[in-house]
């Protein structure tokens, strides 16, 4: 525990410089400012902000910005959520049903500050359980050979392709083109050119940033341009910001069991803010001595989610971290800034990073504190960002986007890349095909292709090895279960549906 | 061959050709390199997983869905010519068409406000990128 503490001061030491303030305070507002544009959710603010942390020079500088981009940009997902009814993320779809109905019923200010609060809270609780379980996953994870790697790997992506909330056929597809693409570039194994059509641009493999900007960014872009009208501002005014007495006593509680779910959920690769705010809002209405209110405006509706979304999101660093792999499409973002670093996330980061690995967990507190002491007291302004025209935005986001992608390595090919992501992006959405575990499995490609070779020259050519181990046979059977049981989920649901329907009809 | 052109039933039949593509690649990188598992084993496993998910994918049903509309689909070529002049260009002047022409075209707006508008987002996006972070990005056609 002493030691636990004493590793967070090292991180606030180092993160705490007049500079990394600075990066911290930059951060958080570009984050909200371009997350509270309407149509662009968490995700696709990050992926477009990404290049610019390129430019800060210090590692730790830049990861600062990044993790307070990251929070800012979550803030700006709760605000239009909470205002527009357009969730950011899929997480934020939560925060939808009892926040837009507090709005309704002139209760935004709260709401809004609200979801800071929690978020605040829930970010203070997961960083200093971070910092208490980190060091212990990373000790573990060192015992942990290609097969549990693999095995890991596996599990990440069936969670995150079959809880998305859509089709879990399309999901595990999306998941396997990715991992397909992701094996684009030199083998390096063999040292063999695979599918690079002998461009040098494609030899190290197919560049994440322009790929991310352009599926999310541009394609979002595209997409909302078949929209017509725009989006309907519920009101111009917050009114009173502070939450009253009767609200505070249904949200505290509230807060803390959120924060406490969404950490442990967020350990789990492939979990993430999606089932904490999901499982956060499924107690808060069971517990709740008025469910009936639930839907209708319950602030515990709204700090619940809020908390475990934060919470979950601030935990899902420790898979990341400590084993390398992401567990969201937002840490999937967020592996490819630390890349730009030149530095890989996994089981040695702690030794060889301790600086990097501990300045990040304090940052995301950093990140936390400006959003609290900055963003809240300014959520007036943000409000009045919900009303820029599309017509200006996508062109904003292209020139941002063009310039972007280019300043990573002064190449044209990534600008290319770019458009052409935009245009697959917007496919896949018209498809409804989500991107989200299709970068995640690129990512993860490299690590599943090489733990499967050496699993395999380890059992002798057999896969048997992969179950034979105790710990890469559980998590194996776990996620086979998992899968199966979101297959059976949605096929019964949609069995149970056409019944509906045709007893309706 | 109107059913064929929805989002999903198209999207299926590219991602399909993709796999084709990589367990073809994959089975002519090699599957196995004497005692190795070899550098084509992860591909070609992969996209034999992935087709007939796909073929499912093809088949579900789409009565929700809605089809490609005309907008979006001139973007992309704006956005195509684009990127094929900037390079020898540079980025303001290939830039100021671009969102002139995507406001006036896709947005219906007065010629005016869409130059107005691309000449600000221009500029700004030179002063941020090029003159304050020091992209190297060529601003101007390369004769200039």
């Amino acid at each position: 525990m002493t030691e636990a503490l004493q590793q967070i001061w090292y991180g606030l030491t180092l993160a705490a410089t007049p500079g990394n303030l600075f990066y911290a305070l930059v951060g958080s507002t570009l984050g909200t400012l371009v997350g509270v544009l309407p149509g662009l959710g968490p995700v696709t603010t990050i992926a477009i902000l990404l290049p610019i942390t390129y430019q800060v020079g210090d590692p730790l500088g830049a990861m600062i910005m990044l993790a307070s981009i990251y929070y800012g940009a979550m803030y700006g997902g709760s605000t239009t959520s909470i205002l527009l009814k357009v969730p950011g993320e899929a997480a934020s779809v939560i925060t939808c049903l009892d926040g837009y109905q507090m709005a309704r019923q002139g209760r935004a200010g709260p709401a809004l500050a609200i979801a800071a609060i929690g978020s605040f809270i829930a970010g203070t609780v997961s960083v200093f359980a971070l910092a208490l379980v980190g060091p212990a996953f990373a000790n573990f994870a060192l015992s942990f050979g290609p097969p549990e790697y693999f095995a890991l790997a596996v599990f990440g992506l069936g969670l995150s392709a079959t809880l998305s909330g859509g089709s879990p056929v399309r999901g595990i597809a999306m998941v396997l083109v990715g991992v397909l693409l992701g094996t684009v570039g030199l083998d390096t194994v063999t040292g063999l050119d695979r599918f690079t059509f002998g461009s040098l641009e494609l030899a190290d493999g197919i560049e994440l940033v322009p790929l991310l900007m352009g599926m999310f960014g541009l394609g979002e872009i595209l997409f909302n341009l078949e929209q017509k009208g725009g989006f309907q501002l519920l009101t111009a005014k917050i009114g009173r910001l502070m939450p009253s007495r009767q609200e505070w006593k249904e949200s505290l509680p509230a807060i803390g069991r959120g924060s406490v779910f969404g950490f442990f959920i967020g350990l789990i690769p492939g979990g993430g803010a999606i089932l904490g705010s999901l499982l956060s809002y499924s107690v808060e209405k069971t517990l709740s001595k008025e469910p009936e209110k639930f839907g209708k405006g319950a602030i515990a509706g709204v700090a619940g989610p809020e908390s475990a979304n934060n919470s979950a999101a601030s935990a899902s660093f420790i898979p990341l971290l400590t084993l390398g792999l992401p567990g969201n499409a937002v840490t999937a973002v967020l592996f490819a800034g630390l890349l730009i670093q030149n530095i890989t996330p996994g089981p040695l980061m702690m030794t060889q990073h301790p600086d990097m690995f501990w300045g990040i967990i304090a940052s995301m507190y950093f990140g936390n504190i400006m959003l609290l002491i900055l963003n809240l007291p300014m959520v007036g302004i943000w409000v009045q960002l919900l009303r820029v025209p599309f017509w200006i935005l996508g062109p904003a986001v292209l020139v941002i986007s063009v310039l972007g992608v280019y300043s990573l390595r002064n190449s044209w090919f990534d600008v290319y890349l770019l458009i052409a992501a935009g245009l697959v992006g917007y496919l896949f959405r018209k498809a409804s095909l989500d991107p989200g575990p299709l970068i995640m499995a690129m990512i993860l490609s490299t690590i599943l292709d090489t733990s499967l070779r050496q699993s395999l020259l380890m059992g002798d050519g057999s896969m048997a090895i992969m179950v034979s181990r105790p710990l890469s046979g559980i998590i194996l059977g776990v996620s086979v279960l998992v899968v199966a049981y979101q297959f059976y989920n949605h096929f019964r649901g949609r069995k149970s549906k056409l019944l509906d329907e045709t007893a309706t009809g | 061959m109107k059913q064929m052109l929805m989002p999903t039933p198209l999207m299926a039949t590219i991602i399909a050709v993709v796999a084709l593509f990589f367990a073809i690649g994959g089975y002519r990188l090699g599957l196995w390199e004497g005692e190795m598992p070899g550098a084509g084993l992860l591909p070609f496993a992969t996209a034999l997983l992935l087709l007939p998910l796909i073929v499912r994918v093809f088949f579900e049903r789409t009565k929700a869905e809605e089809p490609f509309r005309l907008r979006p689909l001139m973007a992309v070529f704006f956005l195509a010519i684009y990127a094929a002049t900037l390079p020898s260009l540079g980025f303001i002047i290939p830039t100021i068409i671009l969102i002139t022409v995507w406001i006036r075209v896709l947005d219906g707006l007065p010629l005016l406000t869409g130059l107005a508008v691309a000449v600000a987002l221009a500029l700004a996006g030179a002063l941020l990128f090029v003159v304050l972070l020091q992209v190297p990005m060529p601003l101007v056609p390369k004769i200039l």
